[in-house]
């Protein structure tokens, strides 16, 4: 019914530690100043607040002393059969570049807001209103990433210019813009975090860390078992935060439902 | 001239008596404040963003997308009477057709009013047609509601010129006659666009793989909701029609319908409602028992305190089940208290749905770590409500006051 | 015109139009307006530069990179070349960039008018009245810095003491309390933290991984020590009341009451004691004396901690090879010394203090300029007894105060007195990048060149392994009307025929660079840190008895305890809340614009309140209003409040969110080393 899983030759993706995630929002911070989000004069309002990086706060749900909190960045997740790009009635938004990105081209977007009803990660965000930067803000807007006015949904895209940009260093330097080393593209979040629970890499290259920590036993992803592959992984070796990662049933054992979707 | 008359009586279609013109403007005063109200409402949101609405990043629909489902829902008249009446050519629906199709080209066209109101970016409205996304359910709904849109446009400019205004002008009336005798191709092809349209708006909720809610497995492209939401268009259209004549009815002391007819239609919607009921019950099973499991969610789980409490949905249920009893059952039917009834009972249950298909959906938690939302609309959202609402009491009115709205209506009359 | 030519024209128009590239250049056009409306601002293209330096206004000294396009400073982002940090910003460095550009600079000179509006004045006249001002004033002049780890520090002391005052002050800072504690019992130098080589540390109170010391250091030693794919080389234990930023990561957390990291330091010392730790150490049968009374008991009575948590911790330490100790309040200052002293005490039980992984003897900081006041006796300075004792009226106000980068109104409790005192002050100078609550009671408030726009440097920040020293170079020049506060003061030294020993801000910069060993030019160059190895030799510690015993003795609360939460996102004092920070300030910390105070289950049971009312938090000093968010990472009968909330001044991302949890807290004086505490407030819940 629903379109089917996409499979690129690089598949650029994520993986967040979250035992050494502290919740600090230094990500979420660059996140902005990478990518040209327009400040609020209040976003206490989470559900109006631009986040296309948010940080849960995570409960094993038990009381003190026994409680246990871990925190959760929750970028746009790439996914592999994402749920926005097929509702979108004007084709601005997409999964078909290599590397797996979802794009997001706002110029395009009528904001119809049906891919955020789609997206069971909220990773979409709609401008509700005009952005606007007080002062001499807009001074500090980055030439990387076009500001979008209101009536448009945007969210996180892996810092896609960067990428763009790694490509075009790597054509002006004579090398192979499609064989880039994993340093040379980085997400602002992931080069950001000062304790290095940010992984970023092509999923499918062997010398990329992201390679192997996706396949590490306490590796998990968010919602699994709905079908939308996300290129985002989360690790944590409490289980509760990985079964936090799913909805299970009671007789179901964390990472291996019995049915899915 | 007649002074007995109101002034504007030449205009009134033959046979007909009308209230004076100065009572008929009072009255106007009543949907032209509601206009007035919804246009200040949608500049505000035009001019400054829908920021002013009280929606957000999560309930990105709110409620006035429920009503424009609703509506379109309800609106499901003017295809299916045209359908029953042009194609399967039953006779006695002739004296609802018209009002059928004017009720249609009402939802129709102020779904179309909250569609552009809800874009963020209704400059770019025309890119749903320019830049088309074949997968997509809303395109199959853009395409076909503006499609059906000018079907309705075309029923009723016909309705309009048989007005007695242009009777004196030949080439209107040859015009008007064309138009009848195209009508059952009208007929047909509104019954094609509006099958899939009624049916890409359920298909747009059933596709959401990722709201458990609302994802549905079904038949080829369609996910199930996509026939749901045709049969309960049909079932509640024919009725929706049925209620607005008798409030009209009320409202003017005259009789427009005759309750034969009213009967047939509660009848025809009620044996649709059969099988809507049938399909829908089947649907909730598999839900609960197949797709629910399958998500790793329990039925529980969708429901949280009382806006969100399982009464709505067992409400949305037990309402079919009652208005089957009240319109199928002859001997029940036949006593107005239980046929009005179940009309507003189905029609209350189609609406509950698209509400809670729009707003419980999103309101529901999907991330096991997220916490149930909640929404509720402020004025700038009501002004749209009331916009529909004065704008389709004006054109029902201006129409039921100049045109042969009601061809029955002398007849139905006569002292 | 006939009818029928009338209908050729129209048609023909008509196909005309559809048949001309008019229909469709004027969609495309209008998808190309819809995207650019002209109030939204065009991205300005330009080659793009990065330059490395510090943050000026990140307390811990965070290492960055400056990314210009065209000139202009875009953002900032964290320098991969610097070894303090690895690339890792903090949140109140990745704000920096944006800060230059906000609403609450301060654009030009301000003079108050007596009607107490400002008026825009120049910078000539501003030089004048800094002058006359001055000239007046002689030696009744005080300063206040708002930085504690520049060495400009030694330029307005100087400065200070060249006009014949020595009432030189720092903010509130953990920093006092520690040189204090290190010095009492036998430090030469400052007290540093060798979290590179330790494989444990156990931190109580002291949230390592979001606020204190040198923050981005900390986090990438955590980072390096805990890696994702193999085991950890480092254990990480916290204790404290909440499952803050540092417990969340931490390997083990303790849960303790606020206010009593000193006891549970206490506690500790007595079970290594009775483990025969410290057997040969000087004072070993005094100090068995003061610890006695710290009995687990003790501990389970008036911490609130868990003993199996607590002998696994025990355990821990005398298991780990270079296992360390460190205290610290969660409120980032007003904590006290005694929890160090503990915490030190500790160490030295351990065998541990100055070796590797430990606790070691930093070098003290030796003067730049020869008037300025030597190190200890500027950092032993306290604002708060001098501002008491002026309120009090048992000191005379000083007729002249400046204040530099400091907003004391906001970052002290209220019964500090600072608004009496500053009240008590004739004239009052701000030099400061914002318009901050202080500065907004001063007299004249300059523009101050931020630390992007300035020479300026960092120096061996509180909370650093070793001795280092970062070089801040202006990125770009100072906007608006903004001048660097040094230049400005070196200015006017020469205005008044004062010899500072100095010409400008860079020779002093250059002299600091010289006397530590380092190549100014190559730093210059490079923007990297550079490091010593120099440290003292731990001879000359012993274990603390008297003052300890005494310090000891400092009233604890009981009832509800406040625990304030500090977190770096949201700004500091001297910033405000920066533009972008109200995204990550969550919803369990302000909601609109009320406070978030959270609980447990268990206490909200106990007071009777429930999740999301409407509440008073009351002390004797005054009250704020919260609205309860129920949290279990937190200990029973204990109330969380997020600090850095309730500014009444800067722009519109700070005014009117929240109230300031120092309106709250109670200064008093901690017994034996005189030192203000306001850490360990109780508080009343009043229902509304």
């Amino acid at each position: 019914m629903a379109g089917e899983i996409k499979e690129f030759e690089r598949k650029w993706g994520m993986v967040i530690d979250l035992d050494k995630c502290t919740g600090c929002g230094a990500c979420v911070m660059s996140c902005q100043a990478e990518n040209n989000v327009a400040p609020q004069d209040d976003a206490t309002n989470k559900l109006r607040a631009h986040t296309w990086l948010f940080i849960y706060r995570l409960s094993n749900g038990k009381q003190y002393p026994e409680h246990s909190t871990v925190y959760l960045p929750r970028p746009c997740m790439q996914c592999g059969k994402p749920t926005c790009v097929e509702v979108c009635p004007v084709i601005a938004t997409e999964k078909g570049e290599d590397g797996g990105i979802v794009s997001q081209v706002t110029p395009r977007c009528i904001g119809c807001r049906y891919c955020m009803a789609s997206c069971p990660y909220h990773a979409r965000y709609f401008n509700w209103f005009d952005p606007h930067w007080p002062g001499d803000l807009a001074e500090a807007l980055s030439p990387d990433v076009s500001t979008r006015p209101r009536g448009v949904v945007e969210k996180c895209t892996f810092c896609h210019h960067r990428w763009m940009l790694a490509k075009d260093k790597a054509i002006a330097n004579n090398e192979d813009p499609l064989a880039i080393a994993e340093s040379e593209y980085q997400t602002s979040c992931a080069e950001t975090c000062p304790n290095g629970a940010i992984y970023f890499g092509d999923l499918k290259n062997p010398d990329h860390k992201v390679h192997q920590l996706s396949q590490s036993p306490f590796a998990f992803r968010l919602l699994e078992r709905l079908g939308t592959e996300p290129q985002v992984y989360y690790l944590s070796k409490r289980e509760w935060v990985r079964r936090l990662g799913d909805n299970y049933l009671d007789d179901e054992k964390t990472g291996q439902p019995l049915r899915k979707l | 001239m007649d002074y007995s008359k109101p002034l504007d009586a030449a205009l009134f279609p033959k046979g007909c008596e009308r209230c004076s013109l100065t009572k008929f403007s009072m009255w106007m005063c009543v949907p032209i404040w509601h206009l007035i109200f919804g246009t200040v409402a949608a500049l505000v949101v035009f001019g400054g963003g829908l920021g002013y609405t009280a929606l957000d990043n999560r309930f990105g629909f709110g409620l006035w997308i429920t009503l424009d489902l609703a509506i379109i829902a309800l609106g499901a008249g003017a295809f299916f009477t045209g359908l029953l009446r042009y194609i399967l050519n039953i006779e006695e629906l002739k004296s609802v057709v018209n009002f059928t199709a004017l009720l249609g080209f009402l939802c129709y066209t102020s779904a179309m009013v909250i569609l552009v109101l809800d874009i963020g970016q209704p400059l770019r409205s025309w890119f749903g047609y320019w830049y088309p996304n074949s997968h997509s359910m809303l395109t199959e709904v853009i395409f076909c509601i503006s499609c059906y849109c000018i079907v309705l446009t075309i029923e009723y400019v016909s309705l309009i010129l048989d007005s007695d205004a242009f009777s004196g002008n030949k080439y209107i009336q040859h015009l008007a006659h064309n138009f009848h005798v195209y009508m059952p191709l009208f007929a047909g092809i509104g019954a094609f666009l509006s099958t899939f349209h009624q049916g890409s708006l359920g298909g747009m909720y059933g596709v959401l793989f990722g709201r458990p809610y609302l994802f549905r497995e079904g038949f080829f492209v369609w996910p199930w909701t996509f026939f749901l939401y045709l049969l309960s268009a049909v079932s509640a259209g024919p009725m929706f029609s049925v209620i607005v004549i008798t409030i009209m009815e009320k409202f003017t002391g005259r009789k427009f319908v005759s309750w034969k007819v009213k009967q047939l239609m509660g009848k025809i919607g009620g044996t649709m409602l059969v099988v809507y009921t049938i399909a829908k019950c089947l649907d909730s099973y598999v839900w609960i028992h197949d797709l629910l499991p399958r998500a790793g969610n329990t039925f529980d789980e969708m429901f949280f305190g009382f806006i969100y409490s399982e009464i709505w949905f067992w409400t949305e249920h037990i309402t079919l089940i009652v208005a089957i009893l009240f319109l199928v059952i002859p001997r029940i039917r036949r006593i107005p208290f239980f046929f009005y009834t179940g009309l507003l009972l189905t029609c209350y249950s189609v609406v509950l749905n698209r509400y809670l298909m729009t707003v419980q959906a999103l309101g529901i938690p999907v991330l096991p770590f997220e916490n149930w939302t909640y929404y509720w609309p402020n004025w700038s959202e009501w002004g749209a409500f009331a916009f529909i609402f004065g704008y389709s009491v004006l054109s029902l009115s201006l129409t039921y006051r100049y045109t042969p709205v009601f061809p029955e209506e002398p007849e139905l009359n006569k002292k | 015109m006939e009818r029928r030519g009338f209908l050729k024209f129209a048609l023909g128009g008509v196909v005309g139009a559809v048949a001309s590239p008019m229909i469709w250049t004027t969609l495309y056009d209008l998808a190309y307006w819809t995207q650019n409306w002209g109030w939204i601002p065009r991205l300005k293209k330009g080659d793009s530069e990065y330059i490395a330096t510090v943050s000026k206004i990140c307390p811990g000294g965070t290492p960055i990179l400056v990314r210009l396009v065209g000139g202009r400073v875009i953002r900032t982002l964290g320098n991969p070349a610097n070894d303090i940090s690895e690339g890792g910003l903090t949140p109140l460095a990745a704000s920096e960039g944006q800060l230059l550009y906000t609403e609450s600079r301060i654009k030009r000179p301000l003079l108050r008018a007596p009607d107490g509006g400002y008026r825009v004045i120049s910078w000539e006249k501003a030089e004048g009245i800094l002058k006359e001002k001055t000239r007046a004033a002689k030696e009744s002049c005080a300063f206040i810095s708002g930085d504690a780890s520049s060495s400009l520090n030694d330029l307005f002391s100087a400065f200070l003491v060249a006009n014949g005052s020595l009432d030189y002050f720092f903010m509130p800072n953990e920093q006092n309390a520690a040189e204090k504690a290190w010095e009492l019992m036998g430090g030469r130098g400052r007290v540093g933290y060798d979290l590179e080589k330790s494989d444990y540390v156990l931190s109580i109170g002291a949230n390592i991984m979001e606020s204190w010391g040198t923050v981005a250091r900390n986090r990438k030693i955590f980072k390096n020590t805990h890696p994702t794919d193999a085991e950890r080389t480092m254990t990480l234990v916290f204790a404290g009341a909440m499952q803050n930023n540092t417990a969340v990561v931490s390997d083990l957390w303790l849960p303790t009451l606020p206010g009593t990291e000193a006891i549970l330091g206490m506690g500790i010392c007595r079970e290594l004691v009775s483990r025969g730790m410290g057997k040969s150490l000087k004072g070993i049968e005094e100090f068995t004396k003061i610890v006695q009374p710290y009995t687990l008991e003790m501990l389970k009575l008036e911490c609130g901690i868990l003993p199996d948590r607590f002998h696994t911790i025990i355990e821990g330490l005398l298991q780990a090879k270079r296992p360390l100790v460190l205290a610290g309040s969660s409120m980032g200052h007003g904590g006290g010394a005694a929890p160090i002293m503990a915490a030190i005490a500790a160490n030295m039980l351990l065998g541990r203090l100055g070796q590797d992984g430990n606790m070691i003897d930093l070098p003290l900081p030796r003067k730049c300029l020869a008037l300025a006041q030597a190190y200890r006796r500027a950092h032993a300075n306290d604002l708060v007894d001098f501002s008491q004792k002026i309120a009090e009226g048992k000191k005379t106000a000083p007729k002249l105060l400046f204040l530099y980068e400091a907003n004391p109104l906001y970052a002290w409790p209220k019964n500090a007195r600072i608004q009496e005192c500053l009240d008590a002050i004739d004239y009052k100078i701000s030099f400061s990048g914002f318009w901050d609550e202080t500065s907004a009671q001063c007299d004249l408030v300059l523009p101050s060149a931020l630390g992007l726009e300035r020479f300026d440097d960092v120096y061996t920040p509180y909370g650093s392994g070793f001795e280092n020293w970062t070089l801040a170079k202006p990125v770009a020049e100072p906007r608006y009307q903004a001048r660097p506060a040094g230049e400005v003061i070196i200015a006017l030294a020469e205005e008044l025929g004062l010899n500072l020993g100095v010409s400008d801000v860079p020779s002093l910069l250059i002299s600091r660079a010289k006397d530590i060993g380092a190549d100014f030019q190559e730093y210059l160059e490079n923007g990297l840190t550079y490091r010593t190895s120099a440290r003292y030799d731990n001879d000359w510690f012993h274990l603390p008895s008297g003052i300890l015993r005494e310090a000891m003795t400092s009233k604890i609360e009981t009832g509800i305890r406040l625990l304030p939460h500090v977190v770096y996102g949201i700004g500091s004092p001297s910033t405000g809340i920066p533009p972008y920070a109200n995204r990550i300030i969550a919803d369990y910390q302000l909601k609109q614009n009320l406070t978030v105070a959270q609980m447990n289950t268990e206490t909200a049971r106990k007071l009777d309140v429930v999740h999301g009312e409407k509440v008073k938090l009351e002390t004797d000093n005054g009250s704020i209003d919260v609205v309860i968010a129920l949290f279990e990472g937190i200990m029973t009968g204990v109330v969380s409040v997020t600090a850095g909330l309730g500014h009444t001044e800067f722009d519109r991302y700070s005014i009117n969110k929240g109230d300031n949890i120092l309106n709250l807290t109670h200064v008093h004086i901690e017994a034996g080393t005189g030192l203000p505490i306001w850490s360990d407030s109780g508080v009343k819940v009043v229902k509304g």
